[in-house]
C-alpha cells in the first residue's frame, strides 16, 4: 500500500475521521505514516522530515509563521499555556524568549532561507519519485516554492472564510484542524484535484 | 583603488596596524577598510548588514566573509551569545531571558540546521550574484565549538575552508592574541594564507 504523510503543525494533525488529512488519504487510498504536530515549528517539521528514513510516496507539508520557537516535544507558541505536569520552566523561559529576545525581522530571514534551501535542494531529489505538495497553514508567505505543487492558500484563511473570522466561524479547539468538519471536506476536494 | 570590507565577528573586528585585516588590505593595495567585523555577533547580522549593502549598491569590490559559529542569538544592538556580560544600562530582563534562553531551550539540531541552510543558501543564490570580489573563510568551523565537523563547502569566490579560530590555537590558545584572538605573529600569517589564496 502507497504512504502518504503530513508535516507541519495543527493544521494538519487531527486524525477524527472528519479531518481533511484522514479524507484524504481514504480518498486516493493511502496509509498515513505522519501526522503533523499542534504548536510545531518549522525547525520541527524539517528535522522531522530529514530524520525519517523512508519518506511517504505522497508528501503534504503544511509551513506555519516564522516567528515560532523550536522545542523537540512542547509547543512553544507565542502566549503559549503550559501543560499540566510538563516542567514549567521551559514555559517561562519561552514567555521570556517572546518578550525580550525574539525579532520578527531575522525569524523572516531565517523562515526564507531555510525554507528555500530545503525546497531546492532536499526536496528536490524526492521529486521525480514521490508527490510533494505545500501549503500555508496561516496566511500566504512571498515565498515561491519549486518543488512539487504549492497551494497558496491560507488554511487559516480558508477556515476563516476570509482574512477575519467571518460571523460563522466557531474558535473550538475541538474541530479537527481548526475547520468545521464541512471545510475539511472542501480541503480534501481540493488537495485531491491538484494531486 | 579597490575598496574592501570584511564582514563577520571579532576575529575580523580589530582596526590596529598589526590585525591581519589592515596587513592584507595593503598586500592587495586596496583603499581604506570600509567595514570590519563586529564581536559578538551572529551570522544573521552579517546577512542584514550586507543585504543592505546589496540594495544600496554599495558594496565593496573585495568582500571578506569570517563565518562565525550557530549559536548566536540575533540582536540589532547587542550581542547575545552565550555567557554574555550585562552590559550597564541595558534592561537586565533581556540578560535573564538569554540565560533562561540558553538553559531551557536551546537546541543544537535546530541552531546547526537553520544555519547551515541560511548560509548553503546565501553563498548560492545571494552572494553568486554579487558583483564582488568574494572571499569566504570560518570564525570557526561548523561546528567545531560542539566538537563537530559537518563539513560545510561554500561555492562563491575563493572559499578558504580554515578556522581563524583553529589557527589561533583554539580552545588552549583563546584569551593570549588580543589582536582578532590572534598574537601579531599569527596575524600575520593568517594575512600572508589570505593574500596567498586570492592572488
Amino acid at each position: 500500500m502507497k504512504t502518504i504523510g503530513y508535516f507541519g503543525d495543527s493544521f494538519c494533525a487531527s486524525r477524527e475521521s472528519d479531518s481533511w488529512c484522514v479524507l484524504l488519504a481514504k480518498k486516493l487510498g493511502l496509509d498515513t505514516k505522519h501526522w503533523g504536530t499542534g504548536g510545531a515549528s518549522i525547525w520541527n517539521t524539517m528535522l522531522e522530515f530529514n530524520n525519517m528514513r523512508k519518506k511517504p510516496d505522497v508528501i503534504v507539508f503544511c509551513w506555519t509563521t516564522p516567528n515560532r520557537l523550536y522545542h523537540h516535544s512542547l509547543p512553544l507558541t507565542p502566549n503559549a499555556v503550559p501543560i499540566p505536569g510538563e516542567d514549567h520552566n521551559i514555559f517561562d523561559a519561552a514567555e521570556s524568549y517572546y518578550k525580550y529576545l525574539q525579532n520578527d525581522e531575522k525569524d523572516k530571514l531565517a523562515y526564507r532561507y531555510a525554507l528555500q534551501w530545503f525546497d531546492q535542494n532536499e526536496l528536490k531529489q524526492y521529486e521525480s519519485t514521490h508527490k510533494i505538495i505545500h501549503m500555508w497553514s496561516f496566511f500566504p508567505e512571498d515565498i515561491t516554492l519549486q518543488s512539487g505543487n504549492t497551494l497558496d492558500e491560507g488554511m487559516i484563511q480558508f477556515a476563516w472564510g476570509g482574512s477575519k473570522p467571518d460571523k460563522d466561524y466557531k474558535d473550538d479547539l475541538h474541530q479537527s484542524n481548526h475547520m468545521s468538519s464541512e471545510k475539511n471536506q472542501q480541503w480534501a476536494d481540493k488537495i485531491e484535484e491538484i494531486l | 583603488m579597490k575598496s574592501i570590507g570584511y564582514f563577520g565577528d571579532s576575529f575580523c573586528a580589530s582596526n590596529q596596524p598589526e590585525s591581519w585585516c589592515n596587513i592584507l588590505q595593503e598586500k592587495i593595495g586596496a583603499d581604506k577598510i570600509r567595514y570590519f567585523g563586529y564581536p559578538g555577533r551572529s551570522i544573521w547580522s552579517v546577512f542584514f548588514q550586507y543585504n543592505k549593502l546589496i540594495e544600496q549598491n554599495a558594496v565593496p569590490d573585495i568582500s571578506i566573509f569570517c563565518w562565525t559559529e550557530p549559536y548566536r542569538l540575533y540582536h540589532p544592538r547587542h550581542v547575545l551569545s552565550a555567557n554574555t556580560q550585562p552590559l550597564e544600562g541595558v534592561d537586565p530582563n533581556m540578560y535573564k531571558a538569554l540565560d533562561e534562553y540558553w538553559i531551557h531551550l536551546h537546541s543544537y539540531d535546530k541552531d546547526e540546521m537553520a544555519y547551515e541552510y541560511a548560509l548553503k543558501h546565501y553563498d548560492q543564490n545571494i552572494l553568486s550574484k554579487v558583483d564582488s570580489e568574494i572571499v569566504q573563510m570560518w570564525s570557526f568551523r561548523p561546528f567545531e565549538t560542539a566538537g563537530k565537523d559537518a563539513g560545510i563547502k561554500l561555492n562563491t569566490g575563493t572559499f578558504i575552508d580554515e578556522s581563524v579560530y583553529a589557527f589561533s590555537g583554539g580552545k588552549d590558545a583563546w584569551g593570549k592574541g588580543t589582536i582578532n584572538h590572534m598574537t601579531v605573529e599569527q596575524n600575520q600569517q593568517w594575512a600572508e594564507r589570505v593574500h596567498d589564496r586570492i592572488d
